[in-house]
């Protein structure tokens, strides 16, 4: 027994000790070594345009952003990246933008500003039809999930708010051993060599002074970002891939067979937006476009045909409650073509605009 | 919790140090408790009542039997009991296949259930039944204590995909006394690294080719259906086996020889001697539970007789045959609620072996004409090859959505096949989610590994004692660098186990 206990955790220290060590090191999404994202926070705060950090917890820096502001914002915008590359024409607002935002995202989101007193006037929601695959406790953004509860406990419970703070700061220690997580780590290290993470320059925010000239992805003061034109995909290419989607059945993070009727996830969201309303809070909605392959076939494909009913039911629910709704997921309402996507999810920035600005329902 | 993640590796780790702790009578209710919280941590809490009433149910009827002396009353116990236990199957598990034939028939958008069955009902309820048909016969004594008999049920690392174990291979060794023993847990050990890398380098990294070629059989057509076709009998075969060595090797952890469930299936030349090699537990409960009884019962040997005096020599077999088609299209049925299982993959693998075994005077006279020399290797691997196929073929149901796309995809395979223009799609979309070329290479040196490992298999021989025998630092450094293959080229978290579903 002696001999297995001492040969066990021998070989636990050999495999254990590179896989912590790469990840405590390398860590990808700035999990353990918050400075980089403490630096964005100073200079987003100070005013400053930044290049991207590269991988980063964006749950994280919102929450940084938000503490660094001096007076909330009149508008805020959440969403997923639909509505981070927009160039918004507000006065003054502020993106609260998070990747591939499910409906958890959006009550962390309304959570992480509710605790803060930093509920605004005016709340924009970009909405995906994916938003509504996962539970409102189980957003993308693990950071930011407990706000997800504590916002849930609000509208649900109308409890002391404070007494159901319980932000769970343990739950990325589990990335330390994660092998998921080393694969992202070995995979920055073979990316970013050797000496960008043991040299002296490793990790430092670069700020720009000059964005339409820099050719790196952007982070504005106010939490919109901005993609290099060099970025932007040719239309073969981004057809292509639209294409490859429709025929994979595989469309980004969209799961088939949704229906807004029976989601419980889609009652969550509907709830939170009343519940902000019945606040007082401004409440408007926003819906990108598709590229016309895929809505084509969210159109006719009965396993996705979720898409086309979610909008209906948004639409039937901003009738209702008085809301406004800008832009479409059907391309040919907002007069967008192939030709209009940077990639074969994203619009570009000045149709994207263009997008908001369409309001069908009058 | 998934049997691939660290969190169920340590509490398999902590169960064990717990296990080896406690004095010898108290070592079963750890295995019981393990297993409950196995199974509260998966399933929905509700459901365990199901486990619960086939559970009560088999115990009663089991302890009946060996009271009762009327055969009536006896038989009439084994009949309730069995509609009980199949009755649950039956209602949580086809309710949407009787509602779907419905519908197809007759339009009426009768809609669906959404009943959650419980955790392993495929697996626990054979089990069961065995149990129950064991004692029935007297091949087995009935378990005086019920909560033995959950555990027999419930045993955490087999309750899921199996294998179907016996009670009589499984009882005596739940709950008798096991020390710690440095062979077998190493063992057991190197079983469960070895099942995780199938799971995670091989079966997760195919799973994403299979569905793209699964997706599209238009573009996918002529030998692209038969290169998907293999694509995913080797996923499942990586998918399914890993898990057994997971499921194996935990058991072995804990003292408990598991009885194997493939034995290098793809080494066999002929579809029968695939199957008695693949999901091995699941053939040999059909073969005992059903298909013995079918043809010892009266209304079968009258048939044998008739068909013998109507057709002669060749008209004996019938009745084995029809048995058989029974059996075939239980294995379909259990297998899920549509009828891709039953009509596809069931009825498809019948006609092959009947094809086969009526055929054979035809076959043989063909080998004599063309001179074959059936002792040949040549004749062995073109055997094996066209086992393969044929396998791979009546697969392409099991994968499909359903029996119509079943049906279209075997009906592609016979139009043209183009192949650079699909090929290089396919890389395109597929390369990426793939992992690339260490992925590839990864996926190459395992396919190697396993047909040393299955040839050793077919043979009787163990690589875990050949590989004892290496030299300490050499076999150190074997261990770590399979663990950092898998720590490296594993696609972590990316999909169940596909015999879970089942």
């Amino acid at each position: 027994m002696k001999k297995f206990v001492l040969k066990s955790i021998l070989l636990i220290i050999l495999v254990f000790g590179p896989v912590i060590a790469i990840n405590l090191i390398v860590d990808p999404a700035h999990l353990f070594n918050t400075q980089l994202v403490d630096d964005a926070a100073d200079a987003l705060s100070a005013g400053k345009i930044i290049e991207s950090p590269g991988d980063f917890d964006e749950g994280l820096l919102l929450e940084k952003v938000l503490d660094g502001l001096n007076e909330k914002p009149d508008t805020i915008i959440v969403g997923s990246s639909h509505i981070m590359y927009t160039p918004w024409a507000f006065d003054d607002y502020y993106v609260a933008g998070l990747s591939g935002a499910y409906v958890g995202d959006y009550f962390a989101v309304c959570g992480l500003l509710d605790s803060k007193d930093m509920l605004p006037k005016k709340l924009v929601f970009g909405i995906d039809p994916w938003a509504f695959d996962s539970a409102y406790d189980k957003g993308r953004h693990s950071y930011l999930s407990p706000m997800a509860s504590y916002e849930y406990n609000v509208i649900h419970a109308n409890t002391n708010k404070t007494s159901k703070l319980n932000f769970d700061g343990l739950k990325k220690y589990k990335e330390v051993y994660s092998f998921s997580y080393f694969q992202s780590s070995v995979k920055n290290l073979k990316g970013r060599g050797f000496n960008y993470y043991f040299g002296k320059s490793a990790g430092e925010i670069r700020t720009v002074s000059d964005p339409a000239s820099s050719g790196e992805a952007l982070i504005f003061p106010n939490g919109s970002r901005q993609m290099p034109a060099s970025a932007f995909e040719s239309v073969e290419s981004i057809n292509n891939a639209a294409i490859s989607a429709v025929e994979s059945g595989k469309v980004y993070q969209l799961k088939p067979n949704f229906d807004p009727s029976k989601s419980v996830n889609y009652e969550d969201f509907l709830d939170l937006l009343k519940s902000l309303m019945d606040r007082g809070i401004d409440v408007e909605i926003y819906l990108a476009s598709w590229h016309p392959v895929l809505y084509d076939y969210f159109d006719n494909a009965k396993d996705y045909h979720g898409v086309v009913l979610l909008e209906e039911a948004l639409r039937e629910f901003a009738r209702e409650n008085g809301i406004v709704l800008h832009g479409s997921y059907n391309p040919n309402l907002c007069n967008v073509t192939a030709q209009d996507f940077s990639d074969w999810l994203h619009l570009k920035p000045e149709k994207m605009l263009e997008n908001y600005n369409v309001i069908l329902d009058k | 919790m998934d049997i691939t993640s660290l969190s169920y590796l340590l509490f398999v780790a902590v169960s064990l140090l717990i296990y080896w702790a406690v004095p010898h009578k108290f070592q079963w209710l750890v295995l019981l408790a393990d297993s409950i919280i196995f199974y509260f941590s998966i399933a929905k809490a509700y459901t365990i009542v199901y486990l619960l009433i086939s559970v009560l149910t088999t115990f009663f009827a089991g302890n009946y039997f060996e009271k009762e002396v009327s055969q009536a009353k006896k038989k009439a116990a084994l009949v309730v009991t069995l509609v009980i236990n199949l009755g649950i199957l039956a209602v949580l598990k086809y309710t949407n296949l009787l509602l779907g034939t419905i519908d197809y028939f007759s339009p009426s958008n009768v809609g669906r259930v959404s009943w959650y069955a419980s955790l392993g009902i495929s697996f626990y309820t054979l089990q069961l039944i065995a149990y129950l048909l064991d004692t029935y016969w007297g091949t087995s004594n009935a378990e005086k204590n019920p909560v033995k008999l959950f555990l027999f049920a419930s045993f955490f690392p087999q309750m899921i995909s199996g294998p179907i174990s016996k009670y009589n291979q499984l009882s005596h060794q739940l709950f008798e006394e096991h020390r710690f023993d440095y062979v077998r847990v190493t063992y057991g050990l190197r079983r469960i690294a070895w099942g995780i890398a199938k799971k995670v380098i091989v079966a997760d990294r195919l799973s994403g080719v299979v569905a793209y070629l699964f997706n599209d059989p238009d573009t996918f057509s002529g030998l692209w259906v038969l290169f998907a076709g293999l694509c995913f009998i080797v996923n499942l075969y990586f998918d399914f086996s890993g898990c057994m060595d997971i499921v194996i090797g935990v058991a072995k952890c804990f003292g408990i020889e598991l009885v194997e469930n493939f034995k290098a299936p793809f080494l066999v030349t002929t579809i029968q001697e695939f199957w008695r090699r693949w999901h091995i537990t699941l053939g040999e409960w059909l073969k005992i539970y059903v298909m013995y009884p079918i043809l010892s019962t009266k209304a079968f040997n009258r048939l044998a007789k008739k068909c013998k005096e109507k057709f002669g020599k060749a008209g004996k077999k019938m009745p084995s045959y029809i048995a058989m088609l029974i059996v075939w299209l239980l294995i379909g049925l259990w297998h899920g609620n549509s009828w891709k299982y039953v009509l596809g993959e069931g009825l498809g693998f019948w006609f092959i072996i009947f094809i086969g075994q009526i055929g054979e005077p035809v076959f043989d006279k063909m080998k004599a004409f063309l001179h074959i020399n059936d002792k040949s290797f040549g004749w062995k691997c073109f055997q094996i090859v066209r086992t393969i196929f044929l396998y791979s073929m009546v697969m392409i149901f099991f994968r499909a959505d359903d029996l119509p796309s079943g049906l279209y995809m075997i009906g592609k395979f016979f139009s043209k096949t183009h192949i650079m223009g699909p090929f290089r799609e396919l890389f395109a979309a597929t390369w990426g989610e793939f992992g690339g070329k260490w992925a590839f290479m990864a996926v190459a040196i395992m396919g190697i590994l396993h047909i040393y490992v299955d040839i050793n298999v077919a043979s009787d021989r163990c690589v875990q004692d050949k590989l004892v025998k290496l030299p300490l630092v050499l076999r150190w450094v074997l261990y770590l660098a399979f663990l950092f293959l898998i720590i490296f080229e594993g696609a972590f978290g990316k999909s169940s186990f596909i015999y879970f579903g089942f």
